[in-house]
């Protein structure tokens, strides 16, 4: 049996009438980037929550490095980091403060911290209180805080979402570097397709809380004889939303 | 780990100004500035009174309207004539016409003596007597003034006319008025005192109950906002995912809050001893016209050295520490209910009940006519004012709520910090969360539609 980062066996997630997840199976190998994509609702982030430990399964299991996240909660939190897709720091705190906090969180050391300030690319805002940030100089804090820490596993819902195309690219770019260096395997969500085609190794489409495609993006393209990823996400999903 | 949770929870708090100001300057401020006018208002009340007498010296009149002309209205005209600049008598003035008088002329009092006065204070009867003063003001100064200047008139005439008559009789006034002079004297907790000491004692005490009232007050609504923060800000997904666990959370939640109750309870202390201070410290003058008035000592120091027993310092303190414990994990509770600190200020205004009915109870309620049932059920009442329990039981001497409230209270706020550590629970949160912001979006999508 392979060493699987993360595995998600027919994961299901109710809640009430709604089910947000529902039949969801898919693997990440240790040290990929795994994307998930999908439209709004599609239960991406309840899937990354569920992964993160904050939810628990309505049925079916989880594994994050063999270890259960219902059981072992505990365990599991000390190998992830989860970057939420609406995260805030605390205002009257220093970025750099919140930086020092998380890394004596996880119990790394100041290396960390400089790793974070490097990611980060937020330079002497560091010393100003987060309260004065940008939504965007927000979302580059949370990314940096989440993989300054070299979790065993980076678990981020929507990690540019809200940046600008060049702060984008660079935090692309500097996730790619990062996670290669350090062997963190990485869980994300996303709605940019270029991003996605980009970063990840693999790619899975989700669509009414399942698995609607899988594979790497290379491999979709050519199942859907697609020119990039838009349009096989378009052909999956649009089918199953009745636009065509 | 918890150090660094609590560190992170004080600069959140501490560097917000709005904080600082509610929590820490407010208390200061209010008391502070308070005593200030109220003592300033106090000496300025007392300087009028003693202005107004050398006044009515210098330029005052006394109309003494009287239905009487023999002895009474003599002694009363004499009476009046060492204070006043000028003493007018009106013989065969029925009291009808001292409105009149009053409104025509200038006079700082008229006095009105009935008939037959005379003829009452040679058979030793009590003669009664109308005093009126003008004012046209209706304010804080003059109703003092004129209060001070109206019975200090009275109680002076009454001891003028006294000692005339003992002294007609040939007897010395002291002699008679005080045959025997007692002093009293209380047994109290192995010391001998004063009786009046002991219902000052209390008194005071009892004043100092309140003050545990407020500052448990202040750390449920701090303990709550501190938790609602995290729900504003969105902060509490990335703290529940993180590798702590959830009774550390709430601990450093519990120690974060407790300092900023401490701080605002230093202040709150530097705010009420201004205020007392300041009060103390101006109502010295009073008015006499003859005598002086005795001085009572306020507390001598035996009883006090005698009250400040070790156990009673320890139960009080431990008991303040526990109520604070409780009362905060119950609005860590109430706080992680709430999508915003204004809500959570909501609800913590709802649920201030808890705390301020028995501590108003306690307050004013003796323990000792409640009898043992009553007093178990305010034990059970009051586990968010241990302290103001211990105090009370202390000071009517009922041994057995003192040990019976602390466990009581421990077990409610035991019972509570793992209750909130248990349901700072992510899946409970984040679905409330989803429906907060549902109920938001809809309200919004119904407002739309009626514009
Ligand atoms: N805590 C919750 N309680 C109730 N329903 C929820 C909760 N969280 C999500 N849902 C519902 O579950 C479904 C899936 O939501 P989810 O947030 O997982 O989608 P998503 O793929 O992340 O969407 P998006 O791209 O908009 O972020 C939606 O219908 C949503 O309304
Ligand atoms: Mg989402």
């Amino acid at each position: 049996m392979p060493n699987y980062a993360v595995e998600v066996k027919d994961l299901r997630k109710f809640f009430g009438e709604v089910r947000a997840v529902d039949g969801l199976s898919f693997s990440v190998g240790e040290g990929e980037i795994f994307g998930l994509l999908g439209p709004n609702g599609a239960g991406k982030t309840t899937a990354l929550r569920i992964i993160a430990t904050l939810l628990t399964p309505s049925e079916g299991e989880v594994r994050v490095f063999g270890r259960d996240v219902v059981r072992d909660k505990d365990e599991v939190r000390k190998l992830i980091s989860y970057l939420p897709e609406e995260a805030g720091a605390y205002k009257y705190l220093t970025g750099y403060e919140y930086l020092s906090f998380m890394a004596k969180v996880y119990g790394v050391s100041d290396e960390a911290v400089r790793d974070g300030v490097r990611l980060s690319g937020l330079g002497n805002a560091l010393g100003r209180y987060v309260s004065t940030y940008s939504k965007g100089m927000k979302r580059r804090l949370q990314v940096a805080r989440a993989l300054m820490v070299k979790p065993k596993l980076a678990i981020l819902d929507e990690p540019t979402s809200g940046l600008d195309v060049a702060h984008a690219v660079y935090l692309r770019k500097a996730i790619r570097d990062y996670v290669r260096k350090y062997e963190v395997t990485v869980i994300l969500s996303s709605h940019n397709m270029l991003e996605v085609e980009d970063l990840c190794d693999r790619v899975a489409l989700i669509n009414r809380g399942r698995i609607a495609a899988q594979g790497t993006p290379e491999e979709l393209m050519s199942e859907y004889r697609a020119k990039n990823l838009e349009e096989v996400f378009v052909r999956v999903v649009g089918d199953a939303l009745g636009l065509d | 780990m918890l150090w660094d949770l609590t560190k992170k929870e004080l600069r959140n708090t501490l560097r917000d100004k709005k904080i600082i100001i509610t929590s820490v300057l407010m208390p200061l401020i209010i008391f502070g500035v308070m005593g200030l006018v109220y003592g300033f208002a106090f000496s300025k009340a007392g300087h009028e009174v003693k202005e107004s007498v050398s006044r009515i010296r210098e330029e005052g009149t006394i109309v003494v309207c009287s239905m009487d002309s023999g002895l009474f209205t003599n002694l009363v005209v004499n009476f009046s004539k060492s204070l006043a600049h000028e003493v007018r008598v009106i013989y065969g003035c029925t009291e009808s016409r001292i409105p009149g008088l009053l409104a025509k002329e200038n006079i700082t009092l008229a006095v009105y003596v009935p008939e037959g006065a005379s003829e009452n204070l040679t058979e030793l009867k009590p003669v009664k007597v109308g005093v009126y003063a003008r004012t046209d003001k209706a304010s804080f100064t003059s109703s003092m003034t004129l209060n001070s200047l109206m019975s200090a008139y009275t109680t002076s005439l009454t001891s003028y006319v006294r000692t005339k008559i003992l002294a007609s009789k040939g007897l010395q006034p002291s002699e008679v008025i005080s045959p025997v002079r007692a002093e009293e004297k209380v047994f109290f907790r192995g010391a001998i005192t004063e009786p009046n000491t002991l219902s000052e004692l209390s008194g005071s005490l009892i004043m100092f109950a309140f003050a545990p009232l407020i500052v448990v007050s202040m750390a449920l609504g701090q303990a709550a906002s501190s938790m609602a923060v995290e729900n504003e800000e969105k902060t509490l997904e990335v703290l529940l995912s993180l590798p702590i666990s959830r009774i550390k959370i709430v601990l450093g939640k519990l120690m974060g809050s407790l300092v900023v109750v401490l701080l605002s309870t230093i202040s709150f202390g530097a705010g009420l001893a201004i205020y007392g201070y300041s009060i103390l410290y101006s109502t010295t003058s009073t008015l006499s016209y003859a005598g002086a008035t005795e001085t009572q000592p306020v507390l001598t120091a035996s009883v006090m050295t005698n009250l400040i027993n070790p156990w009673f310092v320890v139960t009080l303190i431990a008991g303040t520490f526990i109520s604070l414990l409780g009362v905060a994990s119950l609005g860590i509770l109430l706080g992680s209910l709430a999508p915003d600190v204004r809500t959570s200020s909501t609800l913590v205004g709802q649920l201030s009940f808890l705390v301020i009915i028995p501590g108003f109870l306690l307050v004013f309620l003796d323990l000792s006519t409640l009898g043992p049932a009553g007093q178990a059920i305010m034990i059970a009442l009051s586990p968010f004012v241990a302290p103001i329990l211990i105090l009370k039981a202390y000071l009517e001497n009922i041994p057995w709520v003192t040990p019976a409230t602390l466990l009581w209270s421990l077990a409610f706020a035991g019972t509570l910090l793992y209750t909130s550590s248990k349901l700072l629970n992510s899946e409970r949160l984040l679905t409330l969360q989803h429906k907060l912001l549902h109920r938001k979006l809809k309200t919004r999508v119904k407002t739309k539609h009626k514009q």
